[in-house]
């Protein structure tokens, strides 16, 4: 029955029942069945009713005869769950979450810190005794000693009244026993072969960080592994835990015998049969072997769904039946690997002298099989499909095995046929979950959680956070991110906090789940952010530059000014140095994509005196990850779509090696990269499908044929000057190169070798290119025979990065832009006949304005370039003189031909058109006339451009060509590369 | 410590004496957070061999959340019937709190494989026997309240009969039926 629901007529009924019940206890026990017969007069109910209660009668007297406070403090005095409700200093204990001999935990909230946490407190039957203290003491000071993500940190321990207690991080989730018992019950697998690895070597991280800090944990086994609901595993209880002492740790690994000093009484067993290594079950002396027993035995419970050794009671049952004993082996899934079978075996090796010595053996064999999966019959054939891996990829794995081999590692045992993945697996997107086009994700500090914003089925926007070190452990929501919104949310140097925009504000949120605390307000949507050890955020903004706010909240203040005379469209995605002090952040342009950058900043530096400091041109933004030992970390920078990894010192501030891709077809959203790093793990996200085909469009901007086959660009194509081939620049051996795209006859290659290879620009008689390369650090001019044969010949040197844009039609002139820390963009001619000695440069126009993209004009009458110089760009022309070339003022007065601002452009042939890309991507036609005077035209819009990149236009004026996408969009998974920077 | 509201205390009861329904609103938390607070401190002084008694519980917070001098003597009986109600409540949430961990749910911390060390199963289950109490209480209201205040109160049978304004027979008979019908439910509920 339903408890206070009573069915109509029950309080009329019980009327009766009453009246009849009473009766009847007045009467002798055998006289009551032949009273109720006669009382109830056929009406039966009634009469079992009265029956069933008079039933009751006898053992009723000691029903609730002691009064529920004496009999809840008679439980308390033997009983767990003491301190529930009570507030202990700054803790309100909420419940108990588990009790045991060795202490009970509660939930507890720190009112001070305002977060959730364990709380570990001695039975009180214990709170006296010294040796239960000392113990409990000893297991603070060891996980205080253990900082690692897998295992469950100690935030402190505490005096509470006169025992002591450790507050210990709240994990929320469930025991490994609780995800496997009921597979377990059931006679089922409990988990597939790869989510049990992913799960070992999680624990076999968490060992071997205690085995390096000289901790055994003594006790380890499922019900002391826990998985958080997003997937990350937690070694926890150290209670049984044991150090080593320094005398014993240099022989072979092995303890001290004498164990009175850790707090063990002597004689006393202490453990959990099951997963009780022969020798600890016989009283041994344990070492970290027994650990790697206790992980044998719980890896083969994952696999197989039964424990190794059975139910053991008692470690007499263990020390006499384990020797007798081995494991069913047959009870493994078939699609076990075979070298996690010869682990297993390793680790369960009775004679310990024998066993696995070393847990991070077991991690290097458990990473080798979750990278070459087996075919798990149980995992979905979609999410075995292997993604169709371009042959850089091979290449690259092709380097890393030969890195591995000279390592000395056995590496080629895998199947040649296997997918080349060292290192690398794929982290699906939410199933559940939308993730914006313009979303990006950031990795926490520690490298263990990626997060992002994304809708889920309720249509609600919320932060999703997803572990970065496990592919099959599904995201979850962050409660109270709702409405949340901007690119990435960014972390507090303990990876503790999320930072994040919402309604106007910035909030800060616990990722264990308290709720989200306002910051600041702030206009516009934030974009990026970072978070110093001191307690300092810094955010930037689309619409006012980086501002500096304290993570406890409070008015921000201004770091940097957009200059928006420099064409600056925002400052943005900073990143704190590990000082501190210093951070990177971008300055990106609005128009034109060389004069974005990543620059360093200062807290110290007054906010107009930020744009000092120029660090590399980037157009989406750059990551730094630190060394540990060291001060040169690794700054990380997109270029095109390839990822780069370029050492930068922290201590001088300076980039100090070379540039070497890291990954390759790297996608990008407003101004960042779908990328993150921490020390050991990168991950980012391929772009949309990269392949692009040459695509020609007409006037009017219809498709009017396709070139040759697809291939993954980097700067679009410039025609040569018979229209029949085109120079690209496409991503090969983790280089950006120039190809010549003989249309219909493939690709040829033009250049190799070290260093970025950009803007090529035809000779008027088609055979030479000249180009930019950054072989030596900044990009110089470059020429080659478009032939591809010959050398590349340096044509021209400086310290100032140049871009290549023309060349003059009687050969004689290339046109080049150059930076300059002072006058910013210039452009520049640089002689390309007769001698060596008499080529040097001059400069065309060199104000403090930006000036770019400059062409001759066919007759080489006329320069025609985009320049900023009235805010925006807009795009000039000026008269060009070659006879007073030298002299000192080679440009006449300037023409503005664009309205309402203008890049991009292109001469007709003829030199009667010229054509431009208005800001918003509209493909613009100005004509020209010569006669009488040089006139422009009105502006004419054609069509707009379906994607803003590079292009070029045939001889008559008629086709535009542009590298044109492929597919514009699935969404692609993550992509974790662990130990990015081991393989390299 | 802060001093206990007696001023408040005391003028809330009169008031809610005199009708004012409201009052009992504001009442309540005043007075649950003292028996807790107390319930706790006598549960922990509590060894074997000894009895609790409720009704000093009660009584300690009467005492101390009351100004004795302002009330009217059938105030105390109200104040000692919502005192039961909510001493009901302290131990159901406390027994709740105790059985979420027995039955191993939630958030579980520490290995229970060396459970003998923690108490055996309780003689009553009192999360089960508030929820049949609720029950019992549509079907017959006055018995169910005789119960909260015996059981959960803690109050003798003349105590109960001078809250409920029932002669102590009546108590006797109610607390007699009212039992049968519990326990039978409670067995009802094990099965």
């Amino acid at each position: 029955m339903n408890p206070g629901d009573p069915k109509p007529g029950a309080v009329a009924r019980w009327q009766d029942v009453e009246r009849l019940l009473e009766a009847a206890l007045t009467r002798r026990v055998d006289e009551r069945v032949a009273f109720l017969a006669e009382a109830c007069a056929g009406d039966e109910l009634v009469r079992c009713e009265v029956e069933s209660l008079l039933a009751q009668e006898a053992g009723a007297s000691g029903f609730m005869s002691t009064p529920a406070v004496a009999m809840e403090g008679a439980m308390r005095e033997n009983g767990a769950g003491w301190f529930v409700g009570q507030r202990l200093g700054s803790y309100q204990i909420q419940s108990l979450l588990g009790a045991g001999g060795m202490g009970e935990v509660y939930r507890a909230h720190d009112s001070r810190l305002g977060r959730d946490v364990a709380i570990k407190i001695l039975p009180r039957s214990f709170a006296s005794d010294p040796e239960r203290v000392t113990r409990l003491e000893r297991e603070a000071r060891l996980l205080a000693s253990l900082n690692h993500p897998n295992i469950g940190a100690i935030y402190g321990l505490e005096n509470i009244g006169e025992t002591p207690a450790l507050v210990l991080e709240l994990v929320d989730g469930v025991t490994l026993s609780e995800r496997l018992e009921p597979a377990t019950r059931a006679g089922a697998l409990p988990l597939s072969v790869s989510a049990a690895l992913t799960i070992a070597k999680q624990i076999a991280d968490a060992l071997d960080a205690a085995h390096e800090a000289r901790i055994v944990h003594r006790d380890l086994k499922p019900s002391n592994i826990k998985i958080t609901s997003a997937g990350v595993v937690k070694v926890l209880d150290f209670g049984l835990a044991k150090v080593t002492t320094d005398e014993a740790s240099g022989v072979n690994g092995s303890y001290a015998p004498a164990a009175a000093a850790d707090g063990t009484r002597a004689g006393t067993i202490l453990g959990t049969p099951a997963y009780m290594s022969p020798e600890q079950a016989r009283g041994q002396a344990v070492d970290k072997r027994a650990d790697i027993w206790a992980f044998g035995c719980v890896l083969f419970e994952m696999l197989a769904g039964k424990q190794a050794y059975g139910a053991l009671d008692t470690a007499a049952d263990a020390a006499a039946s384990i020797p007798m004993r081995e494991p069913d082996w047959r009870a493994l899934p078939p699609n076990t690997p075979t070298a996690i079978r010869t682990l297993l075996r390793r680790c369960l090796h009775q004679n310990r002298a024998r066993r696995l010595a070393d847990i991070s053996d077991a991690r290097l064999e458990i990473d080798d099989a979750l990278t070459v999966p087996p075919l798990d019959t149980r995992t979905p054939p979609a999410a075995l499909a292997k993604e169709k891996r371009p042959w850089i990829a091979w290449s690259g794995w092709v380097a890393v095995a030969v890195t591995l081999l000279a390592l000395g590692v056995n590496f080629m045992r895998q199947q040649p046929s296997a997918v080349p993945l060292w290192g690398q697996f794929e982290i699906p997107l939410p199933t559940t979950a939308r993730l914006p086009v313009d979303a990006n994700f950031s990795l926490s500090p520690d490298g263990a959680w990626l997060v992002y914003f994304a809708v889920g089925s309720d249509g609600v926007t919320r932060l999703w956070v997803q572990a970065a070190r496990d592919a099959l452990l599904a995201a979850r929501p962050l409660p109270g991110t709702e409405g949340s919104f901007g690119t990435a949310p960014f972390w507090s140097p303990d990876s503790h906090y999320l930072v994040f925009q919402s309604q106007g504000r910035l909030k800060k949120i616990d990722l264990l789940g308290s709720p989200a605390e306002r910051l600041c307000d702030v206009s516009g949507t934030v974009l990026g952010g970072s978070w110093n050890r001191h307690g300092v955020i810094i955010f930037g903004t689309d619409t006012s530059g980086i501002w500096r706010v304290s993570a406890e909240g409070g008015v921000p203040t201004a770091l940097t000014v957009v200059d928006r005379a420099r064409g600056e469209r925002v400052n943005a995605f900073p990143t704190f140095l590990p000082d501190g002090r210093h951070f990177l952040y971008s300055r990106i342009s609005s128009v034109a994509d060389q004069d974005s950058a990543v620059y360093v900043g200062s807290l110290d530096t007054k906010p107009e005196a930020q744009a000092v400091h120029r660090l590399t041109a980037s157009l989406f933004g750059a990551a730094f990850v630190p060394a540990p030992d060291s001060s040169v970390g690794e700054l990380l920078i997109l270029r095109g779509s390839t990822l780069m990894a370029q050492p930068f010192d922290t201590g001088r501030l300076a980039l100090t090696g070379e540039a070497v891709p890291v990954a390759e077809q790297v996608g990008r959203t407003k101004g960042t990269g779908y990328f993150a790093a921490s020390s050991d793990g990168l991950i980012y996200r391929r772009a949309p499908d990269q392949a692009a085909r040459l695509t020609w469009f007409d006037r009017q901007g219809h498709v009017v044929g396709t070139e040759g086959e697809p291939f993954i660009a980097d700067s679009g194509p410039r025609l040569s000057p018979t229209g029949e081939r085109a120079a690209i620049g496409l991503f090969a051996d983790h280089n950006i190169d120039l190809w010549i795209s003989e249309f219909t006859r493939g690709l040829s290659r033009l250049t190799s070798g070290p260093g970025l290879k950009e803007a090529p620009v035809w000779s008027p008689d088609g055979r030479d290119i000249a180009f930019a390369s950054s072989r030596t650090g900044h990009f110089d001019l470059y020429k080659k025979g478009s032939n591809g044969e010959g050398v590349d010949e340096p044509v021209f040197a400086s310290d100032e990065n140049k871009t290549p844009s023309s060349w003059s039609r009687d050969g004689r002139f290339l046109l080049f832009s150059s930076e300059s820390a002072k006058t910013k963009r210039d452009l520049w001619i640089l002689p390309m006949q007769g001698d060596a000695k008499d080529r040097q440069p001059f400069a065309f126009l060199r104000t403090d304005a930006v000036e770019t993209a400059g062409a001759f004009s066919p007759d080489m009458q006329a320069v025609a370039y985009a320049s900023d110089e009235s805010g925006a760009f807009e795009i000039y022309v000026r008269s060009f003189t070659p006879a007073s070339a030298a002299g000192s003022a080679p440009a006449g007065p300037r023409r503005l031909v664009s309205k309402g601002g203008g890049i991009r452009l292109h001469w007709r042939s003829d030199g009667k058109e010229l054509f431009y890309l208005a800001l918003d991507g509209r493909m613009t036609a100005v004509d020209v006339t010569v006669h009488p005077v040089l006139h422009f035209g009105v502006p004419r819009v054609l069509f707009t451009l379906p994607v803003n990149g590079p292009w070029d236009v045939d001889a008559a004026g008629q086709r535009f060509l542009l590298a044109i996408p492929m597919d514009p969009g699935t969404p692609r998974p993550f992509t974790v590369v662990r130990h990015w920077q081991e393989q390299r | 410590m802060a001093a206990p509201p007696t001023r408040g205390v005391t003028v809330l009861l009169q008031a809610w004496s005199d009708g004012d329904e409201t009052a009992l609103e504001r009442l309540l938390p005043l007075v649950e957070a003292e028996l807790r607070r107390l319930a706790r401190a006598y549960m922990r002084r509590e060894r074997k061999g000894h009895t609790l008694q409720a009704t000093a519980l009660v009584n300690e917070v009467f005492l101390r959340l009351t100004d004795a001098r302002g009330l009217r003597w059938e105030d105390r009986a109200h104040f000692i019937g919502i005192s039961a109600r909510l001493m009901r409540r302290v131990l159901v949430d406390h027994a709740r709190s105790r059985d979420y961990q027995k039955r191993g749910g939630g958030a579980l911390m520490v290995s229970l494989d060396d459970a003998r060390l923690v108490a055996p199963a309780a003689a009553l289950d009192v999360v089960a026997l508030d929820e049949a109490l609720d029950a019992f209480a549509s079907v017959d209201a006055r018995k169910s309240r005789v119960v909260e205040l015996r059981f959960f109160g803690g109050l003798t049978v003349e105590e109960t009969a001078e809250v409920l304004h029932v002669s102590p027979d009546t108590v006797k008979r109610d607390w007699r039926l009212a039992k049968l019908w519990l326990r039978r439910e409670l067995q009802r509920e094990a099965r």
